[in-house]
């Protein structure tokens, strides 16, 4: 029997679907009015309903008697006269399931998903971890569903299933390896807080699916199109398999960003010398190889005017943006696994450049003079640093770290026919752009 | 006029006319979309326990995380209880691990442990959300 305040009864019930429940029963519950939190409200509701309290312990039925796999509701089948008509009643009927972010989606039929499945040589029915709150099975398969919806490709699959790994993953914390984190999404797809996900991408992978580390990184694009439709995808998988459905499955008060998280690539080919890229220097993977990194922030903290030349003042004002109280903590935070959450430093490729040129600066003495000014993680190795953002040096970004565990990161699989698939991007969208 | 050049004129009058309609402008086939349910599977690996007949005699628990006004409920819960169930055992949340904090809070294994070790027959949870 549970007791909780108005609105809340699909969270509890996401709750309960995390302890192996099923989600689409709530347990016995009285929901309470919201004014009733108030410190010495008036507890009456409570009193005249507690009839309520004594049925949930007494004559309470659940409907769901069995254990096992439950398989999702029958395909939704929409007619029209024309093509447009039928997609358009398509996208209400999706709206009215809460299966859509809010815009149109693309029909996700066994043509299309069938094509987007052409982008991994895993079979469709292979869990890939479970997305809480309500813990929905994440297959193969039901990515792709989402990733057909969002607008998307083949060539994107890849990335998708390597975040959702990332996101599925419930190893240890502090993790042992940057591949076995905790990333905790029951928790911060349900909450109250203002958290999302940032999701890194180091390797040719970026590029060769058009995932932008340029001008304009993590917003709309239409030459780098791969973010938008990758972290849309992101989203309704959070939304229809994980039930973090605004106000009834997700509590979050305020969501910047969530419509299509942040994606971004790293601009590898602006890296100064001795410079490693973020998958090598923080995450232990070799130079070249693929690999997202998933990782929770709560907003975007503007640093204005880092201009060349200017390279003191640049890095002060990058302290100011990290640690705007100016008190640096006499005692720094225990964890000190590499696993552990601490905020993201974006730089377009000029800043580190003229670090580099200035003050002769590598990575390491940035991580380590960061660290010295602020005392924000354990150690500075720990402090996240990725170049993205284009050519120039004028502005970077603070991302404080958001509710989460740890950062997890995952190797990208490419399937066999990958050289085909870009090659019929190309057909499709063009040579690549320029950046 | 031949007997086709009379019938193209005649075709030609009554398209004119609006009588006839040309072949691109009849009536479509209707188009059908089958999409997938985007929600997914879920394994259910456990059931809620069958309710209690009578709550006299019996032992009732509660768990809270401390927050929403719960040390004013559940007072209150437990003194209606009490009336309504004069033989009924109620051992109260501050005899269990409670609060949000990882190593001592609710979401705890020690919690499931002392409700077990206490002989809770129910258990009442609150304030969630």
């Amino acid at each position: 029997m549970v007791v909780t305040r108005q609105g809340f009864s699909q969270v509890v019930a996401n709750a309960f679907a995390g302890l192996g429940f099923s989600p689409t029963e709530s347990p016995t519950m009285y929901e309470f009015p919201l004014n009733m939190f108030i410190p010495g409200s008036d507890l009456s509701p409570l009193r005249e309903h507690f009839d309520q309290i004594v049925a949930g312990l007494t004559t309470w039925k659940p409907k769901i008697t069995k254990t096992g796999i439950i398989e999702p509701g029958e395909n939704v089948v929409v007619s029209g006269a024309t093509y447009p008509e039928a997609v358009d009643k398509l996208n209400n009927v999706l709206a009215q399931k809460l299966w859509t972010d809010g815009l149109p989606v693309t029909p996700a039929t066994a043509e299309r998903v069938k094509w987007i499945l052409t982008g991994t040589d895993l079979p469709p029915s292979q869990s890939l971890g479970t997305i809480g709150p309500r813990m929905g099975i994440a297959t193969v398969q039901q990515v792709a569903i989402s990733l057909a919806m969002a607008g998307g490709r083949p060539e994107y699959l890849p990335i998708v299933i390597a975040v959702v790994q990332a996101m599925t993953s419930t190893g240890p914390t502090p993790g042992k390896t940057a591949t076995d984190g905790d990333f905790y999404t029951q928790g911060w797809n349900a909450t109250t807080q203002n958290t999302w996900p940032v999701v890194i991408v180091n390797g040719p992978v970026a590029k060769q699916i058009r995932l932008s580390s340029g001008y304009g990184v993590m917003g709309p694009d239409p030459q780098h199109p791969a973010a938008a439709v990758i972290g849309r995808t992101i989203r309704l998988i959070l939304q229809n398999i994980g039930g973090g459905v605004p106000g009834i499955g997700s509590m979050k008060i305020h969501a910047p960003a969530m419509q299509t998280n942040m994606v971004l690539a790293e601009d590898e080919e602006g890296l100064p010398a001795n410079w490693p890229s973020y998958s090598v220097s923080n995450r232990g993977f070799k130079p070249g190889e693929n690999a997202v990194t998933c990782l929770m922030v709560n907003g975007v903290n503007l640093i204005n005017n880092t201009n060349r030349d200017l390279a003191d003042e640049s890095l002060g004002l990058v302290i100011n943006a990290i640690l705007p109280s100016g008190k640096v903590p006499a005692t720094p935070p225990a964890r000190a696994d590499m696993n552990n959450l601490s905020g993201l430093l974006l730089m377009p490729r000029l800043f580190p450049q003229t670090l580099h040129d200035v003050k002769g600066f590598d990575k390491a003495a940035l991580q380590q003079f960061i660290w010295e000014k602020t005392k924000i993680t354990n150690n500075p190795k720990q402090i996240n640093i990725v170049c993205t953002g284009g050519e120039q040096s004028g502005m970077a970004v603070w991302l404080p770290n958001g509710m989460g565990n740890d950062i997890v990161s995952k190797p990208v699989a490419l399937p066999k026919n990958w050289d085909q698939l870009i090659k019929q991007a190309e057909k499709d969208l063009g040579p690549l752009p320029a950046w | 006029m031949t007997r086709i050049a009379k019938w193209l004129a005649l075709a030609l009058l009554l398209a004119v006319l609006g009588v006839v309609t040309t072949p691109s402008a009849t009536a479509q086939a209707p188009v059908t979309l089958t999409l997938y349910d985007p929600t997914g599977a879920f394994e259910v690996t456990q059931t809620f326990a069958p309710r209690l007949p009578d709550l006299n005699g019996k032992t009732i628990c509660e768990l809270s995380n401390d927050s929403w006004e719960a040390k004013r409920t559940f007072p209150l819960i437990e003194s209606l209880l009490q009336k309504q169930f004069p033989t009924i055992k109620i051992i109260s949340w501050d005899q269990f691990p409670h609060g949000n904090i990882a190593e001592t809070g609710i979401d705890n294994d020690k919690a499931a442990t002392a409700v077990k070790q206490k002989g809770c027959q129910a258990v009442i949870v609150g304030n969630a959300g």
